[in-house]
């Protein structure tokens, strides 16, 4: 076994004396030497033992020490962040004004306050100095994004073509530096309007969710709101309703927003309908405070109010919204043009009501008015050119396109009453005021590919109340429905006064089917007055719509992707009772008070004899039998007003 | 006896001396790796508790009065100290320190949130 070991006895001689000592322990021989020889592998053994525990030990405590220097830095990452939304909330709450240009100077200039020290304030108490930087010439730069709805180029783009910095959102890099070490956080700041529905006023949701007691399915189906609800129902807010006299309110074309408004009676009859359902209603709103009340969930049942102050709240699933293309144009929408607008999320209740700010029109294309088909109904008499009184803060009177009527309008001519008599009457022929007759579906495309520049193509606008119905002033008085309707494809349309789609009802009776009244594909509707839809269709495609006016009564059905912004007060219901109404985006109701009157069919406020007079106030915002679900792809006019939310922090690798 | 067997005095002592200086250098190292250890784990713990105390606070911010916990893990007594300092309208600090040795230094966690302390009430 030694031969074999390789220590063949004959070999052993040959060895040098550490090999011959070696091969003396082996046998078990006992030699000189062979004591510091073992003595020196035990010391070696117990180098190795030390050497390793120290080591242990060592890097044990780096990891503590790192573990701790991570949290710490964690916390002063997120310290810089809170410090960065209270001052950009300030600035935003400082903006109070009725027009905000947030294009302009009231933006906060990031990269000029972070050349100061991050924590203006109590620095001291942080364990290390905190660094932010917006200078692109940084290694790590942040980019402040938040009032774009575009993509944009960060710093992980450097030397690309990439725009890794989503829109409406601040990419924000953070270095924490404690003792010599720099932990570099990156944190995802993103602005979004966080309402699916907003008022100051109070909302009311109308519609049993309950089953009738013979078993079948209720005609009213349940109110149901998705999101988060903002409402300050304190009607300390909300100016007392005027007490106009039915019959005594001149009509004024166009509508004056701060006047009540006169529907024709099938709506409200719609409306009559439902309302015996009211005891199945539910009241959305909570205490008066100037803090937004949000209420959070589903609503189709009576519900608690959860009051949670400036806590948002909510059961809604927004990820991923922002890789859609979808672009709600609304004037001004843009990263070129100016915004002027008057939402924010605490003061809205101080600025909301009555202080919307109409666009620009003096870019809008106006509009000829549709001759009448062959087969058309007799038409009123040609109104003389009068301009339309222009409403408060609704045009530039310096505006030369703004004041002056269309003088090149061509109305249909006069046609002989029916009776073959004209009025002698001055009251019984009163000189009806300009109307945009709509003879036929009014269809307005833009370009196929919406840009976000000025586009003349893509802006209409209509100098005059407009609507699918028009009353014979001689005798005998009658009203007339063309059934037309409005379709817009990647457009702008204005109308300087109402817009009264209010007889798509099909004339054979057949409440199944329905013209379709409003309907847009990447397109806004800006209504300076009331926005009438009754027995007809509000649709938008997925590229959304936006719908601003300055009162809206609905009753319609359909798949509205959009957002609607109504100044004043706001009823929705649906055409017919089980018709669904479906709104896919978000609402923001000023809340100010209206009163609808409904009048006889034949009824025209420039007629005298009305009766039986049907009054309904409303107040805010009313939902029957609606469905509204929060969708912030369509609300990008207001994601940039709203709060900052920290999407993530994370170390950077 | 062959004069190449057996151990010879000198060896032995040359033997003993290293060994000694042998035992010498564990007796320094281990100490000091026992105690490196030891205070690595405190730091976590420290560290852990702080933050579970600055979470707590950034839940629901409390009183600005400081409070102070005295907290036994690994048979080491720690003594943390909570504090609200109000920075401005919208800002508070929370900041949070543990001591647990007089000798050595503690740990310090500090950060910022929108909010204000709540009020304090009175018994």
């Amino acid at each position: 076994v030694r031969i074999a070991m390789g220590f063949a006895p004959h070999a052993v001689a040959a060895l040098p004396p550490s090999g011959r000592i070696w091969y003396n322990l082996r046998m078990g021989r006992q030699e000189r030497g062979t004591a510091l020889v073992t003595v020196l592998l035990a010391c070696s053994v117990l180098l190795v033992v030390c050497l390793s525990l120290g080591s242990l030990s060592i890097l044990n405590l780096n990891l503590a020490g790192g573990y701790s220097i991570k949290q710490q830095s964690l916390l002063m990452a997120e310290a810089a962040v809170a410090q960065l939304k209270s001052e950009l909330d300030k600035a935003q709450q400082a903006d109070t004004g009725n027009a905000v240009e947030m294009e302009g100077a009231n933006r906060p200039d990031l990269l000029a306050r972070f050349q100061n020290p991050v924590f203006p304030e109590g620095a001291d108490r942080f364990p290390g100095p905190v660094t932010i930087t917006f200078d692109t010439h940084a290694d790590h730069y942040s980019v402040d994004n938040s009032y774009s709805e575009t993509p944009a180029a960060g710093w992980r783009d450097r030397g690309s073509s990439g725009q890794s910095v989503p829109p409406f959102s601040i990419d924000l890099l953070i270095g924490a530096t404690i003792g010599s070490r720099t932990v570099w956080y990156e944190a995802l700041l993103r602005r979004r309007w966080p309402y699916v529905l907003c008022t100051p006023g109070k909302v009311t949701m109308m519609g049993s969710p309950t089953y009738a007691k013979d078993g079948r399915t209720t005609t009213v189906q349940p109110s149901r709101i998705v999101g988060n609800i903002f409402s300050l129902p304190n009607l300390d807010f909300v100016p007392p309703p005027p007490s106009p006299e039915p019959g005594d309110e001149p009509y004024e074309p166009p509508a004056d927003p701060s006047t009540d408004i006169f529907v024709d009676a099938d709506l409200i009859n719609n409306i009559l309908e439902l309302m015996p359902k009211e005891r199945s209603s539910v009241n959305v709103g909570g205490t008066a405070s100037l803090k937004p009340q949000i209420s959070p969930g589903v609503y189709g049942m009576p519900v608690s109010i959860t009051s949670t102050g400036n806590t948002l709240l909510g059961t809604v699933d927004i990820s991923g919204s922002d890789t859609s293309s979808t672009v709600a144009v609304y004037p001004g929408n843009t990263d070129t043009g100016s915004v002027r607008h008057n939402v924010q999320p605490y003061n809205l209740a101080k600025n909301l009501q009555n202080a919307f700010q109409l666009p620009d029109i003096s870019s809008f294309k106006e509009l000829q008015m549709q001759k009448p088909p062959p087969d058309a109904p007799p038409v009123p008499p040609a109104p003389p050119p009068v301009p339309p009184a222009p409403p408060p803060n609704a045009t530039d009177p310096n505006d030369p396109e703004a004041t002056p009527g269309p003088t090149d309008v061509p109305l249909p001519s006069p046609s002989p009453s029916p009776s073959g008599s004209p009025s002698a009457s001055p009251e019984a022929s009163p000189t009806p005021p300009p109307y945009y007759v709509l003879y036929d579906d009014l269809v307005l495309n833009g370009p196929e590919t919406p840009t976000f520049e000025y586009d003349e193509s893509a802006r209409y606008r209509i100098m005059m109340p407009a609507g699918n119905r028009y009353v014979m002033y001689k005798n005998p008085r009658k009203i007339y429905y063309t059934g037309a309707g409005i379709e817009l494809h990647n457009a702008i349309l204005y109308i300087d006064g109402d817009l009264d789609l209010s007889s798509t009802k099909p004339r054979d009776g057949d409440s199944a089917a329905v013209i379709p009244a409003l309907r847009g594909t990447n397109a806004t509707v800006i209504v300076n007055g009331t926005l009438l839809l009754v027995n007809g269709s509000l649709s938008a495609s997925e590229k959304g719509m936006v719908i601003f006016c300055r009162r809206l009564v609905s009753a319609a059905q359909g798949h509205y992707r959009g957002l609607i912004m109504v100044q004043k007060s706001a009823a929705i219901c649906p055409a017919f009772p089980g018709a669904v109404m479906e709104i896919q985006g978000g609402i923001v109701c000023g809340g100010a008070p209206v009163s609808l009157y409904a009048l006889d069919p034949n009824y025209d406020p420039r007629i005298p004899d009305m009766s039986d007079t049907i009054r309904v106030h409303l107040q805010g915002l009313h939902l029957w039998s609606t469905r509204l679900t929060y969708d912030p792809r369509y609300m990008k006019t207001l994601n940039r007003f709203g709060p900052l939310e920290v999407l993530t922090i994370r170390p950077l690798e | 006896m062959s004069a190449r067997r057996g151990l010879s005095i000198l060896e032995v002592v040359v033997a003993m001396a290293l060994l000694a200086l042998g035992f010498l250098f564990v007796l320094g190292i281990v100490p000091t790796g026992v105690t490196s250890i030891k205070r690595s784990e405190d730091i976590e713990a420290a560290t852990a508790y702080g933050m579970e105390l600055m979470e707590d606070a950034r839940h629901s911010l409390p009183p600005a009065t400081a409070h102070e916990y005295v907290l036994t893990m690994n048979q080491t007594e720690f003594h943390f100290r909570r504090e609200l300092v109000r920075v401005n309208d919208d800002l508070t600090d929370i900041v949070v320190t543990a001591t647990w040795s007089e000798t050595l230094p503690g740990i310090r966690l500090v950060t910022r949130v929108q909010g204000q302390p709540a009020e304090e009430v009175s018994d």
